[in-house]
């Protein structure tokens, strides 16, 4: 053998071995898809992948969407999200606001039970709250407390804990002073942060009462073992308050980052439910495993920020030129394969939301790529003078970085502007947007509840999210308006007036809603997609008959 | 200097590697960075044109791979010559002089080691804007301590061989005995470990593209392309195969040349053994 | 040789002192802190945490302070895992990383080893090329590579081994990341033992002791492959080290709670502490791990005596 053939022969080698394991995977029948369920359906024990392994399980501490999963299986709040995602009480039984909408009286379930067996009170609730916005304890939770009176004041060391407007009338009853009328506090009250933590518990182990063998908590399920980056095992809680309609004996989290590695451990039948998958891999995996795949509407939104308060952006004409020259139905059905939705407002549609299109949604391509080349022109660029300016972006792997190459390809080709992308490392790209660095620059936002002011504060002058330093009267008055109005017809109202604002002002670029998406296997009951995409497991269970 | 038998093949599939990634993207009728929506993740044909077929935003695979190929040569280039410079010369007066000078040396290596790298880089792009000559230096950086810690070793060895002694006593200067002594014993190892430092520096960049350094998008390099391949690996394992197997030939025709250099350097064999 | 040693020993502390100095300052000179975040914290806010975790102080105090820790053997708090201790993560992952660290070191000696010698011994023959091309192909695809391949073929397909997980390191759970991490090593091994056997076994003690007529493998043990293990050892003594502090790929394909990630994680997310409690745990076995090949090679060829 001459030594090229040799060599060639060695590096067939390479590709054989790369081969055999594709074609495993190429060819459905080879692929050897588990459709048996496992021991662990008999036993109730379910096996979740979650993208990212939570730093804490303190609910007062977190901040994470991933550990939002494992938490919302620990503890529970004094409102639920039921699977749907509507709101349901939980801790609390029931609760009244005042007229003026700014005092809320909860009424707390008197038969319910830490995992300890002490009952869980008023205190319990307001201990937790005082905590999270106390600077000794550090939370970056900290700003979700803000509509509770005094809330900021105290986490900027102002004023002491016990100033925050919380306050046990007896062990069962709560009142919260709010700063304004906050149409969407009952929807705030499911984010962790504003869990009742254990008094006794956390006085008496400080930062390591989250550990396993220490943690206690009132949720359908208790932890029993947990390693950082490792696993995380949970065991039904007999104490939960409703421990009877818990179906599961065990539940396990597995942390992968790795999506790919993920899709593995759900084919290698070690786990039952992923938290996502290859976006390249959506038409081999929905052809080999069909209805397993599940996707919905998410509460979040892929968009760039502009700085406005300076050349080029300062000019309305241009920031519209770009973001009409973008193909959004083109970027997403060819380039997304249809797992994210074509966005041209900012906050997504959803069940009791319809945002405001704009008017040139309805255009042709044609048409929407003349008006931008207009508007292009009439703010002074031409072929001879064209647009030069860096996309700066963060480094997270190769799906970002291939939307942002079809968007400047798309910018190029309709009006011939030069745009370069420039990534950033995470944290330098962070503190750069911060600190309003960037002309042009990559920018999402995952809503914190279903209410569309968790997107639409982002505008606000003197939002610490206005990277671009949007500013518009008549949008400060709307927002004004839908915050401090108890009327939810009229709150939704100054809402969609705001978002029409920014669109009319070209405020970002909306470029598409993302969707969540999860493999599940058919044993797994009980799982509707929603807006939140929070999936407790107190309302999942396995079961080998068919699904409903 | 001896004459053994130069890898022709090796060297010529090197050469038509190289000719081919600066040809290619010039007489191509398609560019690196121009998507082509009607044209995604095309099997390769001669009727289309796209030999390697297409990636996923409908880019020509063969010009990109080409492109790729570029700037990962020119990594390999620079982090095998600072390995090279550096790392050999550091090594050689290490181990020959010995001693404090050994001793701070080598404790400079081992501090080097430690130094965490991300953070190293991070400062590098703050400090000098985003710059491809700072993608060589932070590669450069990482890539010669290994060798300097082996030069070291070998020259510590050779320093005791008779030879050497009989050089100094013959009034030969420490420079001169190195030159020519030390380093042409020393070529044999050094090449090998050169050729093995030219993969591991190509997927370091595509690492490094992490840290806001390398290629920059649409531009690609051969570990950039590797490491979006197997992120796709599953539905379209030619985007991985492409690149991993160019990678594969580099790598082999390296060493082939490598081992026929180490050949030629080797003092003591006569050619072909 | 152990004034050596205890000589060596002592240098180290300077070189560790300025392991910790220059890590310290690029960490704090890197843009972006651990408290930036994609949801912007309220002014305040930052500044009542960053209080806390004296990050306001100026930097040389900043520096001073953790000194003073580190020499009570204290390494902080974690920013990101904060319930955590960095001695805490550092004695949870290291026992992981060392477990398969050290088996894929072995491993690769394993395989490392014999083609390296086999190479040599039928130098330009099919065999070397052979023994070479195997060694190459773990160098020339990166362990992202590798490591899922593996996970199909062995997982995914044949359903022999699981597809990631510590699993309380059960010997299933560990063959996967073991060999993906071990095959690069054979390549360093392999290539680098022929290329120095090749120039042992032309050096004159060795012709003569093959004139002499003693058998190949007589030679081979006894006198080439001794100093022929010189820039192995070299190559070792850091690589071990690399190894068993963790690999991010192999970490974060096959699920592994190892502090490779806590490393990268930690200089992605400004985790000081982390980051330079990994640093200073990498700088004491960097130390150790040269002065033991350095002890090593010694032993191997006396006129490497210091």
């Amino acid at each position: 053998m001459i030594p090229a053939v040799r060599m060639l022969c060695s590096a067939l080698v390479v590709s054989a071995l790369a081969l055999s394991g594709c074609s495993h995977s190429s060819a459905p029948a080879a692929l050897n898809v588990v459709e048996a369920p496992g021991p662990n359906v008999a036993e109730g024990h379910l096996r979740r992948q979650i993208d990212q392994a939570p730093r804490t399980l303190d609910p007062g501490l977190s901040v994470e969407v991933p550990a939002q999963r494992v938490i919302d299986d620990l503890f529970e709040g004094l409102v639920r999200l039921d699977p749907a995602g509507q709101l349901i009480p939980a801790l609390a039984s029931r609760w009244e606001i005042s007229a003026d909408q700014l005092q809320w009286t909860f009424h707390l379930r008197p038969d319910a039970r830490w995992s300890d067996d002490s009952p869980i009170t008023a205190h319990d609730v307001v201990f937790g709250w005082r905590r999270v916005v106390d600077p000794a304890t550090a939370s970056q939770a900290a700003q979700m407390l803000a509509p509770v009176r005094n809330a900021l004041q105290i986490a900027g060391g102002k004023l002491p804990p016990d100033q925050l407007g919380v306050q046990a009338l007896d062990a069962h009853t709560l009142v919260v002073h709010l700063v304004a009328p906050t149409g969407w506090f009952a929807y705030q009250l499911t984010n962790n942060s504003l869990f009742p933590v254990p008094e006794h518990v956390v006085r008496q182990h400080g930062a390591g009462w989250v550990k396993p063998g220490v943690m206690v908590s009132n949720g359908a399920f208790v932890l029993k073992e947990a390693r950082i980056n490792g696993a995380i095992q949970l065991v039904r809680n007999t104490r939960y308050r409703d421990a009877a309609a818990v179906k599961l004996q065990r539940v396990t989290y597995y942390p992968v980052g790795d999506r790919a590695a993920a899709v593995s451990r759900y084919l290698a039948g070690d786990v039952d439910v992923t938290d996502g998958f290859p976006i390249e891999d959506i038409e081999l995996l929905s052809q080999q495993l069909g209805s397993q795949l599940k996707l919905a509407p998410y509460l979040g939104t892929f968009m760039f920020g502009l700085n406005q308060t300076r050349p080029p952006f300062n000019s309305a004409a241009l920031r519209m030129a770009l973001t009409l020259a973008v193909d959004r139905d083109v970027l997403t059905s060819k380039l997304l394969h249809g797992l994210y939705l074509p966005a041209y407002t900012l906050v997504p549609a959803y069940g009791g939301y319809e945002p405001p299109l704009p008017e040139w949604v309805k255009w042709t391509a044609e048409q929407r790529h003349a008006r931008a080349r207009q508007l292009y022109a009439q703010a002074g660029y031409s072929a001879a003078n064209p647009l030069q300016v860096e996309l700066s972006y963060p480094t997270s792997g190769p799906d970002t970085r291939r939307v942002l190459e079809a968007l400047a390809a798309m910018w190029q080709v309709n009006l011939g502007a030069e745009v370069r992308l420039a990534n950033e490392e995470w944290r330098v790209h962070q503190q750069n947007r911060r600190l309003s660095v960037h002309a042009l620059f990559f920018n999402a936002w995952i809503g914190d509840y279903p209410d569309p002011q968790t997107f639409l504060d982002l505008y606000r002058v003197g939002s610490p999210q206005n990277h671009g330093k949007y500013s518009n009267a008549n949008y400060e008055r709307l927002i004004a308006l839908g915050s401090n109005t108890g009327d939810a017809q009229q709150r939704t109202q100054a809402w969609q007036q705001a978002e029409s604002q920014l669109n009319a002002d070209a405020a970002f670029i909306p470029v598409y809603y993302y969707q969540s998406r999860h493999l599940i296997r058919p044993w797994v009951q009980g799982w509707q997609g929603n807006i939140t995409d929070r999936h407790p497991s107190r309302d999942l269970w396995l079961s080998t008959q068919v699904s409903q | 200097m001896n004459s053994a038998p130069l890898p022709r093949w090796s060297l010529l599939l090197l050469l038509t590697i190289v000719v081919l990634a600066v040809v290619v993207p010039w007489i191509s009728p398609w560019n690196y960075y121009t998507p082509s929506w009607d044209e995604l993740d095309l099997e390769p044909t001669f009727a289309n044109g796209h030999w390697l077929g297409t990636d996923d935003l409908g880019r020509d695979l063969l010009v990109r791979l080409m492109w790729g190929c570029r700037i990962s040569l020119l990594v390999a280039v620079a982090a095998s010559l600072t390995s090279l410079f550096i790392g050999v010369l550091w090594g050689a007066t290490a181990g020959y002089a010995g001693g404090r000078v050994d001793a701070w040396l080598m404790r400079t290596v081992d501090v080097l080691y430690a130094v965490p790298f991300i953070p190293f880089v991070i400062v590098l792009t703050v400090l000098f804007g985003r710059n491809i000559v700072l993608l060589f230096v932070a590669i450069g950086a990482v890539s010669w301590l290994d060798t300097a810690r082996i030069v070291r070793g070998q020259t510590l060895a050779l320093r005791q061989r008779e030879f050497i002694t009989a050089a100094r006593v013959g009034g030969m200067s420490a420079a001169q005995i190195v030159r020519r002594h030390v380093l042409p014993n020393l070529a044999g190892i050094v090449a090998v470990y050169l050729t093995l430092t030219i993969p591991t520096v190509i997927l370091v960049e595509a690492f490094l593209g992490y840290l806001g350094l390398g290629a920059q998008a649409p531009l690609t390099s051969l570990g950039v392309m590797i490491a979006d391949g197997a992120a796709q690996l599953r539905s379209r394992p030619r985007l991985l195969i492409c690149p991993a197997l160019l990678l594969a030939l580099l790598v082999l025709c390296c060493n082939r040349v490598g081992d026929a250099l180490r050949d030629r350097f080797d003092p003591a064999s006569g050619g072909g053994a | 040789m152990l004034s050596f040693i205890g000589k060596r020993l002592l240098v180290a502390i300077p070189t560790l002192l300025v392991i910790i100095t220059l890590a310290f300052a690029l960490l704090h000179a890197a843009p972006g802190g651990p408290f930036d975040s994609d949801k912007v914290l309220v002014p305040e806010i930052r500044a009542a945490i960053e209080a806390r975790y004296h990050l306001d102080e100026p930097v040389p105090m900043q520096y001073l302070r953790y000194l003073g820790g580190v020499v009570r053997g204290d390494f902080g708090p974690s920013f990101q895992y904060q319930d955590s201790s960095v001695n805490d993560l550092i004695a949870q992952g290291l026992p992981i990383d060392l477990a398969i660290g050290l088996l894929a070191m072995g491993l690769a000696l394993l395989i490392g080893v014999p083609l390296g010698v086999v190479a040599a011994l039928r130098r330009n023959t099919v065999w070397d090329r052979a023994a070479s091309a195997i060694a190459l192909l773990g160098i020339s695809v990166p362990t992202y590579v590798t490591a899922p391949l593996l996970v199909l073929l062995f997982a995914v397909s044949l359903r022999w081994l699981p597809a990631g997980d510590w699993g309380e390191g059960a010997l299933r759970n560990l063959v996967l990341p073991v060999v993906a991490l071990s095959l690069p090593y054979v390549a360093y091994i392999a290539r680098l033992l022929r290329a120095s056997l090749l120039d042992v076994l032309h050096t004159p003690w060795v012709r003569t002791a093959r004139a002499k007529g003693m058998p190949w493998r007589t030679v081979l043990l006894r006198h080439a492959l001794r100093p022929a293990l010189l820039p192995l050892v070299a190559f070792l003594g850091p690589a071990t080290v690399g190894v068993i502090t963790g690999s991010i790929a192999i970490e974060t394909v096959f699920g592994l709670p190892g502090i490779g990630r806590f490393f990268v994680d930690g200089a992605f997310n400004r985790d000081y502490t982390v980051v330079m409690g990994v640093t200073i745990l990498y700088g004491v076995l960097i130390v150790l791990a040269n002065l033991l090949a350095d002890v090593v090679q010694a032993l191997l060829d006396p006129r490497m005596r210091p």
